[in-house]
């Protein structure tokens, strides 16, 4: 029989455990939500229901696999059932710059990143891309997910991400380019 | 529109590294008579580039200490229980759980005014472990110091005509909170609560006031107002059915103190 004091430890444990692997992803999963909702108090909201869900749903959670991964499938899933409904869509002006830290490394592509224009440039024509187009892109560019991992999180096939980005790609470059542009302002 | 000959979706595999030797030579081999490809193929690589170098967000403290510290008290409270079968032992800590959390869920921003106003409404009693009844600032302080991480300050407001009747252990949100009660004219109560986190998580408020360099947060909630306000890591929030301006003065006089 099972003491009371293990039964205890076990839930102490598997607390421990969701904190160990789930809370690393706070800031991805924070970060993630900000640019998919634009708000600071959405981002919040969406962050604080995804560790909500995770935590409940833990026990489903399989050790030594992706749970960034699996905590964007979470968020992504409340997204597009609750907050993409009820809210309209972001526009480039309300975007919460001052939430932004240090940069990442651009892996060898500075130069090509600082001809695609500053991280404001950048955070606009992300937010001005629906938000089908704009998740994957955060998905795969942003976040370094796999197109399969990314099929996971969509709940949708491989192919769909490998269209769905093509295009996403091609109009955030456009947009870029018509920042690029002389006497042109973001709309 | 895109010729159906260009290979689009393969120039991104070449992009992001997902082609065999084979089929990036037969890629390459195209490119190098092809402009509408190279000129594809440069979009998105300076797509990809862009959205690569994008600065990392970082998650506000308050989210981490929320979830880190419900969590570990949840497990705290468990631990205090009376021994209770396997069953309900699971089904506790998971619902235990479940609540911690919910709390997060449930403490939304537009709350909090309401969280401290509801707290307002219940006074500290005698008797109970988790409440003080005394007219001495120091010795109620004494009893938070023995209950809660945080410092609390506790001032006479005789010179208001507000006197001690004493506090209690809550909660503001997840937060464990120090509550504590004056009476002051014609029975008048004020309460003034403190709890560990940031005035940003609070909604808009129906009005600003700035005094001393403190900022002070003014919700109205029918006859009652409640001012918050920021010291150090804890927010302090002051809740009366008296006038809006009494209540804000008293906030001043506090925080002053502070």
């Amino acid at each position: 029989m099972v003491s009371t004091s293990s039964l205890l430890r076990a839930t102490a444990d598997s607390r421990r455990d969701f904190e160990r692997d789930a809370l690393p992803y706070l800031s991805a999963v924070y970060g993630f939500a900000l640019r998919l909702t634009h708000r600071r108090e959405d981002a919040y909201d969406l962050t604080q229901d995804t560790f909500l869900r995770a935590f409940q749903r833990f026990s489903a959670f399989t050790q030594g696999t992706n749970c960034k991964a699996w905590l964007f499938t979470i968020t992504y899933s409340i997204f597009v059932n609750g907050y993409h409904r009820q809210r309209r869509e972001p526009t480039a002006l309300s975007i919460d710059h001052d939430v932004i830290a240090s940069p990442n490394a651009p892996d060898g592509s500075g130069s090509a990143a600082a001809r695609a224009g500053t991280a404001a440039d950048v955070e606009a024509a992300l937010a001005e891309l629906s938000s089908e187009f704009r998740s994957v892109v955060l998905l795969v560019d942003v976040e370094g997910l796999s197109y399969e991992e990314a099929a996971d999180v969509l709940a949708c096939p491989i192919g769909t991400v490998r269209s769905r980005l093509f295009r996403a790609r091609t109009l955030l470059a456009d947009r870029l380019r018509a920042y690029d542009a002389p006497g042109r302002r973001r709309s | 529109m895109m010729d159906r000959t260009h290979p689009d979706l393969e120039l991104q595999d070449l992009v992001d590294q997902r082609l065999d030797a084979d089929d990036q030579a037969r890629v390459e081999a195209h490119l190098a008579t092809c402009d509408a490809c190279r000129a594809t193929l440069d979009a998105l690589r300076r797509a990809r580039a862009a959205a690569r170098a994008l600065p990392r967000v970082e998650a506000p403290p308050v989210l981490l200490h929320a979830i880190t510290e419900e969590l570990r008290q949840s497990a705290r409270q468990r631990d205090g229980r009376q021994p209770v079968s396997r069953r309900r032992v699971v089904g506790y800590g998971l619902a235990a759980a479940a609540a911690a959390l919910a709390g997060l869920y449930l403490g939304r921003r537009e709350d909090l005014p309401a969280a401290a106003i509801d707290n307002a409404s219940t006074s500290p009693e005698a008797g109970k472990a988790s409440s003080l009844l005394t007219p001495d600032p120091a010795a109620l302080e004494r009893f938070f110091a023995s209950r809660v991480t945080f410092h609390v300050h506790v001032y006479d407001l005789g010179m208001m005509r507000y006197r001690l009747l004493g506090g209690r252990i809550g909660t503001v949100r997840w937060h464990p909170a120090a509550i504590y009660t004056y009476a002051g004219p014609t029975d008048a109560r004020l309460t003034c609560e403190m709890y560990p986190g940031t005035v940003v998580e609070l909604p808009q408020p129906d009005e600003r006031r700035e005094h001393n360099g403190i900022t002070f947060l003014v919700y109205r909630r029918g006859r009652t107002t409640a001012v918050f306000w920021q010291e150090g890591e804890v927010v302090c929030a002051a809740v009366s059915d008296i006038s809006t301006e009494d209540v804000v003065a008293l906030a001043f006089a506090k925080a002053i103190r502070s």
